[in-house]
């Protein structure tokens, strides 16, 4: 069996990442874990910074790359605390780290890896929140050709 | 799918907007409004959806409203294009460009890393530098840059304090700290934001009236002052801080500074030109003219070869003058045509206000404005109708357009508000309902500490409703 599970830049808590690991040792299952870099918040504020902040281009620009940066470090210390728990509990694991649109990344490592589970862990949300916001998790719900489980916490 | 969809709202968008204002400009001639008039509100209504739904870059909505004024027969093209020569506009470039200075030799980062080093103690007084140093630059220098400046600098703190994205309390203070403090002291002065000289230059536009340099300083630093208190506590109650030992921060600040090397002869005479234009704009900026100053600066900026023009044009973004250009000949446009008193009349005038509520209703709506569209639009849009009141009421405009131009640069609550908040956002240690909760109350407390400020410290220095 294999198992991918997509994590993003909006953040994951650890318990919700542990139980999706666990999940992937009761089933004997190998597990990919891959980190979707959403580009979309450094270029978002570069935009900011140019259309609204008036600033030019060289310490837009700086700021994107920092904030890019930033966020790949984030996604590499997230896949070494995933790495921690698939050797505590024997889950053979391969990692990556992608950029780019959440939904469409996870689709694509979904067939990538051929995957009969997608996991996709995160932090619980409020009803309100649910309904007034348009998650890439719904939009994975509706769009992706296997089962998917979702781990909150 | 998506993008077919999104091509289509924005598309939509457009018609929209043309159909109000084609609505507006088709209208029988209302009484007490000129054609002109209408026309002007037609297209000050047009500019003002733009630059909400910014279907448009908003230097771009201010050009169209440039060209879209004498095509409407509000006012003759030469009137209209000899607006954008505003000296208000000068200012605002020339500022950029000294800004520009001091950010690409790296003064601005070696004065922030030189005050902040003195914080480092304690997760308390590294929380207070977090907050006091970028306002204190913000006083002489574009909010959003310090803003900008200040990101690489908190990040490498939390990262050397091992702090995890969301989880850390500490973390989420150091990027909230640095955000509200270069909005907060960005209010300051006519550097910190350019919306500070677009309202000064709406103002002598329409009244002949103007404030100068200092007498802005001394009718904002004050609440300036007391709001950086005010944010200072209410993040420390706000993001508990789970740590106690910050020494590890100290570390990477004198790290950076050793990195800078020793003060450069060009960073010197930087300072020196940026120095004396603002002792120059204190002391001499009313009868020499403020643009006049930041001009010459410029100037010498370019004899002592201590940039290039390539720089400035890395450095700074020209929409800046489309943008201010535009916004004042639809502020002119709207108070000489008589349509802002217009419209004041049938609104805010009608309702039978006090001048003191009339002053807090101003603030309250500015300050929910500025957390949808820019500051700068938010300037622009309330400006001429609160010339118009101030007119009506017998208020000093000045007043007026402190209540304005102040709290529409304080917009705590939402990342996509202001590029600071939007900065912090991005750091991924503060979500969004952390700035929301912190960002709501300190704007509650902005409005009581502007009005108390308002009633009781400005009669004392002239300024009187």
């Amino acid at each position: 069996m294999r198992i991918v599970m997509v994590l993003s830049s909006i953040g994951q808590p650890l318990e919700a990442i542990v139980s999706a690991v666990e999940f992937a040792a009761s089933k004997e299952a190998e597990l990919a874990a891959v980190f979707i870099m959403d580009e979309t918040v450094p270029a978002a504020i570069f935009e900011k910074l140019t259309d609204i902040g008036f600033i030019g281009e060289k310490p837009g620009t700086e700021l994107e790359s920092a904030v890019s940066a930033e966020y790949r470090r984030q996604a590499e210390e997230t896949l070494g605390e995933i790495q921690r728990s698939a050797r505590e509990v024997g889950v053979t694991l391969t990692t990556e780290i992608v950029a780019g649109d959440f939904v469409e990344k996870s689709l694509e490592v979904v067939a990538k890896y051929a995957a009969d589970t997608l996991i996709i862990a995160r932090t619980r949300q409020s009803w309100l929140a649910r309904m007034l916001a348009r998650t890439g998790t719904n939009d994975l719900l509706r769009l992706a050709p296997c089962e998917i489980k979702v781990f909150e916490a | 799918m998506i993008v077919v969809l999104a091509r289509s709202a924005r598309f939509l968008g457009f018609v929209g907007v043309a159909l109000v204002f084609w609505r507006i400009a088709s209208w029988p001639t209302p009484a007490g409004m000129t054609h002109e008039g209408q026309m002007a509100l037609a297209v000050f209504t047009a500019s003002l959806l733009l630059w909400v739904s910014q279907l448009l870059p908003l230097a771009i909505t201010s050009l169209l409203a440039l060209v879209a004024l004498p095509l409407a027969g509000v006012m003759s093209s030469a009137e209209a294009y000899s607006l954008f020569g505003n000296e208000a506009v000068f200012f605002i470039m020339g500022a950029f460009i000294l800004a520009a200075a001091l950010v690409k030799s790296g003064l601005s980062s070696r004065v922030a890393l030189f005050f902040l080093r003195r914080f480092g103690a304690s997760d308390r007084r590294l929380v207070l530098g977090l907050l006091v140093v970028p306002a204190f630059l913000a006083f002489w220098m574009p909010e959003h840059a310090v803003a900008a400046m200040m990101f690489p600098i908190s990040l490498e703190i939390v990262n050397g304090l091992n702090l995890r994205p969301r989880k850390s309390e500490f973390g989420k203070a150091v990027f909230v700290a640095a955000a509200y403090g270069a909005l907060i002291g960005g209010v300051a002065t006519f550097l910190g934001g350019a919306r500070n000289p677009l309202a000064i230059g709406i103002l002598r536009q329409a009244t002949g009236v103007t404030i100068g340099f200092l007498e802005w300083m001394l009718a904002v630093v004050p609440t300036v002052l007391v709001m950086l208190v005010v944010a200072y506590f209410l993040i420390l109650r706000f993001f508990k801080s789970e740590i106690t030992d910050v020494s590890e921060a100290g570390r990477i600040l004198e790290d950076r500074i050793k990195k800078l090397g020793i003060l450069s002869f060009e960073e010197r005479l930087i300072g020196l030109i940026v120095l004396a234009a603002i002792v120059s704009w204190i002391t001499i900026g009313g009868t020499v003219g403020l643009a006049n100053i930041a001009i010459v600066a410029v100037v010498f900026l370019f004899i002592f070869k201590l940039v290039s023009w390539k720089d400035i044009e890395d450095y700074v973004n020209w929409g800046v003058i489309l943008m201010y250009g535009g916004a004042i000949a639809l502020g002119f446009a709207m108070d000489s045509t008589q349509t802002a008193a217009w419209v004041a009349d049938r609104t805010i005038l009608s309702w039978s206000l006090t001048p003191t509520v009339l002053i807090v209703v101003v603030v309250v709506t500015t300050i929910l404005l500025t957390e949808g569209i820019s500051n700068a639009a938010v300037v622009a849009v309330l400006m001429p109708l609160g010339i118009s009141v101030a007119r009506t009421y017998g208020i000093d405009p000045k007043v007026l357009t402190f209540a304005i131009a102040v709290p529409s640069g304080l917009a705590y609550m939402l990342p996509m508000s202001t590029p600071p908040n939007a900065i912090a956002y991005s750091s991924g240690f503060v979500g969004i309902r952390d700035m929301v909760k912190i960002g709501s109350l300190l704007s509650i407390i902005t409005v009581i500490v502007f009005m108390a400020m308002a009633k009781f410290y400005w009669p004392l220095i002239g300024l009187n409703f």
